[in-house]
């Protein structure tokens, strides 16, 4: 009997799961959840800058995490766009796909008038992806426009009103970077966080942050987002609802199922008479 | 001097000059570094393309041979021409090239990692059991931080966040730090050896 438990199809499991995820999304329990002090000292970060500050949002993801990080990410570029006018946004990658992601992020904010007023050049800018990982990001800490000697729409970075009076990278107020892997935060630290002093918030993918934790806690990244639970985080803290609170039941039911199913394995692990003749 | 003999003396000195621009403010090793690191930039980004044709040449000689499951290489030939084509003309912010972007490669993408759930849950009904005190602190460990993450922990009991973030705090933490500090050792390490041309591994062509 426990073994024939133990060998249920895994069609079931598969089926089970689906039904927890989905289930929420039909008839939503609304579970509260507390923030964190990382987001909310990622947060604390976002909103202290100043008019005029430059801002770099790194986008250094794959379209695999992006369901994860990318709510992080339009929830940070909402603020700034909404309630930090004045400040410079300037978006780029090291990863090939993340400055698309960037621009997909910003057509949605344009589309729902966020983004109004705003002057591409002078508020913000995408200067795009550039080859070389670690290499680059040492780049970009020397010399900012001679690395990015261009920017997406083909014009030179130094004649960009955005980056009047930067020449190397402690001229950056604040870096976020929402990334996945690597290149990542242990290289920005080496490149531009300790040398240039520059202060720097992570978004990272929930299988990201166990290892960024040191990091953190030395104080070399102030605040981080934790997956998708940092992006309702975010949210919460920002006060508009988004695409990471509105998956947090799905989240809390699929990690429930997924323990129910362990400690059903471990049971029927137990409790089988053929485990002590398969040792 | 032979080759070898030749990029082992030019790695040391790149290496150097990158070395002594970190520490040093001497305008012209400041301007060098500054100067090898663009180089690093433009090598890296033609290793991108090299990577391209080595990709297509791998994939369209499998497509020639007809090798098993062909059938794939041609719809990576294929999909890598088309987008790169459209690419260079419409541009990579063009409308067509984002079409396939977030039409094709953001949904499969997602579709892959979301994939994770289903295996993980099958694979921890069946795997995680605790046949041993290590794999039982793994798995009570395991599924505090599941909990602790989710708000649903929280609704169960208050104070799962806080032994989730002492988890992840104190013994996770140790944990990193010490493969950290032993792989920075490592690179450190590893960095003199290639410095001095002990380390010959990247040049191709071993210890020889």
């Amino acid at each position: 009997m426990m073994s024939k438990i133990r060998n249920i199809d895994r069609r079931i499991i598969y089926a089970i799961l689906l039904v927890s995820l989905a289930f929420p999304i039909f008839a939503p329990p609304g579970l509260p959840f507390a923030v964190g002090n990382p987001a909310r000292n990622a947060y604390a970060a976002i909103d202290a800058l100043e008019p005029g500050s430059l801002v770099v949002l790194s986008f250094d993801y794959a379209p695999t995490s992006a369901d994860e990080i990318n709510p992080q990410a339009m929830a940070v570029m909402r603020h700034l766009f909404e309630q930090k006018r004045g400040v410079r946004v300037v978006t780029l990658g090291f990863w090939p796909s993340g400055p698309i992601f960037a621009e997909i992020n910003f057509r949605a904010l344009e589309a729902e008038g966020v983004t109004d007023g705003l002057v591409y050049g002078e508020d913000y800018a995408n200067f795009g992806y550039i080859a070389g990982a670690e290499n680059a990001m040492a780049a970009l800490a020397t010399d900012p426009t001679d690395a990015f000697r261009r920017d997406r729409e083909g014009n030179r970075t130094a004649d960009l009103p955005i980056m009047q009076g930067v020449a190397t990278g402690s001229d950056i107020d604040l870096l976020v970077h929402f990334g996945s892997g690597t290149p990542g935060v242990p290289e920005y630290i080496r490149q531009l966080v300790d040398p240039y002093g520059v202060p720097m918030v992570a978004g990272l993918a929930a299988v990201s942050v166990a290892g960024s934790i040191p990091y953190y806690q030395a104080g070399q990244v102030i605040g981080y987002f934790n997956g998708l639970r940092g992006a309702a985080e975010y949210e919460q803290l920002y006060g508009v609802a988004g695409p990471g609170t509105s998956a947090m039941d799905s989240f809390s039911f699929g990690h429930l199922t997924i323990i129910a199913f362990v400690l059903i394995g471990n049971i029927t692990y137990f409790l089988d008479p053929d485990r002590k003749k398969r040792k | 001097m032979n080759r070898q003999d030749f990029l082992v003396i030019l790695t040391a000195i790149v290496g150097l000059i990158i070395i002594a621009a970190q520490f040093f403010t001497v305008e012209f090793i400041k301007t060098t570094g500054a100067e090898l690191q663009s180089w690093g930039v433009i090598i890296a980004a033609l290793a991108l393309g090299l990577a391209a044709v080595n990709l297509s040449r791998i994939h369209i000689r499998r497509i020639t041979l007809r090798r098993a499951n062909w059938q794939y290489s041609v719809a990576l030939v294929g999909i890598l021409f088309i987008q790169a084509i459209i690419g260079f003309i419409d541009t990579s912010g063009g409308e067509v090239y984002n079409f396939g972007f977030e039409n094709i490669l953001t949904p499969s993408g997602a579709m892959m990692f979301a994939l994770l759930a289903f295996w993980i849950a099958s694979a921890a009904y069946r795997a995680f059991t605790a046949r041993s005190v290590d794999s039982a602190i793994l798995l009570i460990s395991a599924t505090v931080v599941m909990l602790g993450n989710a708000p649903i922990g929280q609704a169960i009991y208050e104070g799962m966040p806080d032994i989730k973030d002492w988890i992840m705090d104190v013994p996770n933490m140790a944990a990193q730090r010490g493969i950290m500090i032993g792989a920075g050792i490592g690179a450190i390490a590893l960095g003199i050896r290639i410095l001095m041309g002990i380390e010959r591994g990247h040049l191709g062509g071993g210890d020889e």
